[in-house]
């Protein structure tokens, strides 16, 4: 009895597939593509001008999480375990000449006091901006 | 996956070319069409649905993840569009459950069929798919025309699997009565 009914739904199926081989949708309106667009295009003029954040709440809480993890591997790397490691390592440095080196870094440092301060802040504005560019372009494709 | 065409035109639409959206009403526009008039069961109605969907769409296309078609996320906008209109509407007196079905048995149904010509094989199609229910209808052209799986039916919808099984079940045996209603009154008109 159930075969009998599965293959009654088996030949319905062929039989409305094969009606549905000359179906053809409905054609819409002209007046439907022009109106609508009508409206998008004025809610387009509308919104124009308004703040939209690049940033979207998804990615934000992406970025958030990612300075924190950022945050937590700078806590638990800082230098004093990295020094402490380089001293497990008991590599042997008497050999090296150090003079050299720092009295480089002592020249670098003097010319970088010499310099006024007003440059130090023009150079981080412009990184920084350089770098909120570069993320929000990458954001904007995303 | 959506096809890279529509991925390139929501794209431009999402940097702000508002008009790449007239390229989506192009591509769709007749079948949104279709879909809404399944449900709403007249064109005016069906217009005013199809240009709302479209509109919800463009306002939401930031929404769209990418992660199903697109035709299968407007199809999905079209469904709850039409389904609110439906409920809008004041509550007819009489409806299509609780009209009287008279019977008719027609004989050879299959042959009936095939003996029309083309055209008024769509006619008679149209005509019974006009008589289904709403939903029933939307689904069916979906799975017979639109040749949709189940699981895409779903998308479309928002139904659930065994739900959407158990309404194109009802609505092939539906068709099939609407259909052998409809030829039987056109055997008639010729004799």
């Amino acid at each position: 009895m159930k075969e009998e009914e599965a293959n009654k739904d088996k030949i319905d199926d062929r039989l409305i597939r094969d009606l549905f081989n000359d179906f053809e949708p409905d054609q819409a309106p002209e007046s439907l593509k022009q109106d609508t667009m009508n409206r998008v295009l004025k809610d387009w003029t509308e919104n124009a001008v308004a703040y939209k954040p690049i940033i979207n709440k998804q990615n934000r809480l992406w970025l958030l999480g990612g300075f924190a993890a950022l945050l937590a591997i700078t806590f638990m790397v800082d230098a004093s375990v990295l020094i402490e490691y380089w001293n497990q390592l008991n590599i042997d440095t008497s050999s090296i000449d150090f003079s050299s080196v720092g009295s480089g870094f002592d020249y670098v440092g003097n010319v970088i006091m010499s310099l006024p301060s007003i440059l130090y802040f023009i150079a981080i504005g412009i990184l920084g901006l350089l770098g909120i560019d570069h993320l929000f372009s990458k954001l904007s494709n995303i | 996956m959506s096809d890279i065409a529509d991925i390139a035109l929501i794209k431009s639409i999402r940097t702000g070319d508002a008009t790449a959206f007239s390229q989506i009403i192009d591509k769709y526009q007749h079948m949104a069409f279709t879909l809404a008039i399944s449900i709403v069961k007249n064109k005016e109605e069906a217009e005013e649905v199809t240009q709302d969907a479209f509109f919800k769409a463009y306002r939401a296309i930031d929404q769209y993840k990418g992660d199903a078609e697109l035709s299968t996320w407007l199809y999905r906008i079209i469904y709850n569009t039409a389904i609110s209109k439906l409920r809008s509407r004041k509550p007819e007196t009489a409806n299509l459950d609780s009209k009287e079905v008279i019977e008719k048995d027609a004989q050879n149904f299959e042959d009936n069929l095939n003996r029309l010509e083309v055209q008024e094989r769509k006619k008679v199609l149209k005509k019974a798919l006009g008589r289904l229910k709403e939903e029933d209808a939307f689904i069916v052209i979906l799975h017979y025309y639109k040749e949709q799986s189940i699981e895409e039916i779903e998308q479309a919808t928002g139904l659930g699997k065994s739900n959407v099984k158990i309404k194109l079940h009802r609505a092939r045996k539906q068709l099939q009565k609407e259909l052998k209603l409809i030829l039987c009154d056109e055997l008639k008109s010729f004799i």
